[in-house]
């Protein structure tokens, strides 16, 4: 589980600046999840907008017993529900099941295939770096990034001090990211 | 340096850094738009890793403060100024006048043919200039005329200004840079000195209006000209 209670307790106390933390960390992660919901890329960034907005001005209602992710996350789907209802639309895709589906045909669906068509040169690019990475940098950026467990866990899980936990994972994204500004793709991040 | 700033970035993504650093680091990333731009990197990079990235240009955070910030003001106002209600009709008026004021200078005083240009209209228009528009461009701006980014406040969705200073001097430059989409309607206002150029940025067209209270107005076009190029 992600630990964001450092930037939510400023967020809670109104710092506005913090939340933004949170929207640069979430953000792709969220229109993603709404995209596979309402496969439209448009509505998926406004209604992932419109739940970031909703989760500040109700932060104070976050307990804590569940991540901040999957706490947005249901924000943003009920606003989905709300949308589709409210346009009487969408009776077919409302469907909670698609949400767990796998997105396969992204480009099929989308109305800029050219820009997905980026994302997913991105997402190979940067897979192939990750499958490059020295074996023990690998692993313990993976059990970061896919099992999503601490740096005391994996310190635990792999036998060794937290210190060295935290060096691997930060070298692994900084030859990931020598890689990615090798191929010049950094620049597609910021154009 | 760099890789200091690195190690306490990453430490941030996995929610590792202390409470003290988590502080200075929202402080840093607030103000430093190329300490920005790497979080925002380092966020693309972990989506793309995890298969997660639709838009590798999509930053929903300049839209997000935009949007937290102006309601927040208009509620304040309401609660604390109750017994002003009676005054809400003529003040509407007043501002009602001052739009469309406003709006008919700005057709009399810039050139906006009616129809798009073609370059407009091969370009999908973007929702709002915020969208266009992020801090780091602003850095990047600065390039141009070997000056450094100041400050910067979004007006509203559709305009941003930001301050910057010209190394070497005392000099300031604005820049106010506003939305233009295909519609019609040109959302453009409070420009009342300087030079205003119709460029784009990528394939997306943006207004940009320069003033200074030191630099001449021939030092702007020299200016603009650098960004036209």
């Amino acid at each position: 589980m992600e630990n964001d209670i450092n930037v939510i307790n400023l967020v809670r106390k109104g710092d506005v600046k913090a939340f933004d933390i949170l929207v640069i960390k979430y953000q792709d992660r969220l229109v993603y999840s709404v995209f596979k919901f309402c496969k439209d890329l448009e509505l998926s960034e406004d209604i992932a907008q419109e739940a970031f907005v909703k989760a500040f001005k109700n932060i104070e209602k976050f307990r804590g017993d569940s991540s901040f992710y999957t706490w947005i996350y249901r924000i943003a789907i009920n606003t989905a529900k709300n949308y589709f209802s409210n346009k009487a639309r969408g009776a077919e895709t409302y469907n909670e099941d698609i949400l767990d589906s796998a997105l396969s045909d992204i480009s099929l669906n989308s109305d800029n295939p050219e820009t997905l068509l980026v994302a997913e040169e991105m997402k190979d690019a940067i897979n192939q770096a990750f499958q490059n990475l020295p074996d023990e940098i690998r692993s313990t950026l993976s059990l970061r990034e896919y099992d999503g467990l601490s740096y005391e866990e994996i310190a635990k899980v792999q036998n060794c001090p937290i210190g060295t936990v935290r060096s691997r994972i930060f070298k692994g994204r900084e030859l990931i990211n020598e890689t990615f500004s090798r191929l010049g793709l950094s620049k597609t991040w910021s154009n | 340096m760099e890789s200091t700033l690195n190690q306490r970035l990453s430490l941030l993504l996995d929610g590792e850094a202390s409470e003290f650093e988590t502080r200075r680091l929202v402080e840093d990333i607030s103000t430093k738009p190329h300490i920005k731009k790497r979080w925002l990197e380092m966020n693309k990079h972990r989506s793309a890793l995890r298969r997660e990235l639709l838009l590798p240009h999509l930053d929903l955070s300049s839209k997000i403060q935009n949007e937290l910030q102006t309601p927040k003001h208009t509620a304040i106002t309401k609660h604390y100024y109750p017994h002003l209600s009676w005054v809400k009709m003529p003040y509407m008026r007043t501002c009602s006048f001052l739009f469309g004021l406003c709006f008919t200078f700005s057709f009399l005083f810039f050139d906006f043919s009616s129809q798009p240009s073609q370059s407009f209209l091969q370009t999908a228009a973007p929702k709002t200039l915020v969208s266009t528009i992020n801090p780091v461009i602003l850095d990047d701006f600065a390039k141009n005329f070997d000056g450094n980014l100041r400050n910067y406040k979004y007006i509203s969705n559709n305009q941003i200004e930001a301050n910057y200073g010209i190394n070497g001097s005392n000099a300031n430059l604005k820049l106010k840079f506003f939305l233009k989409d295909n519609s019609k309607n040109i959302k453009l206002s409070s420009v009342s000195d300087g030079i205003t150029i119709n460029m784009k940025k990528g394939d997306k067209p943006m207004i940009i209006n320069l003033s200074s209270d030191k630099l001449t107005n021939e030092r702007l076009i020299n200016i603009s000209n650098l960004f036209l190029e």
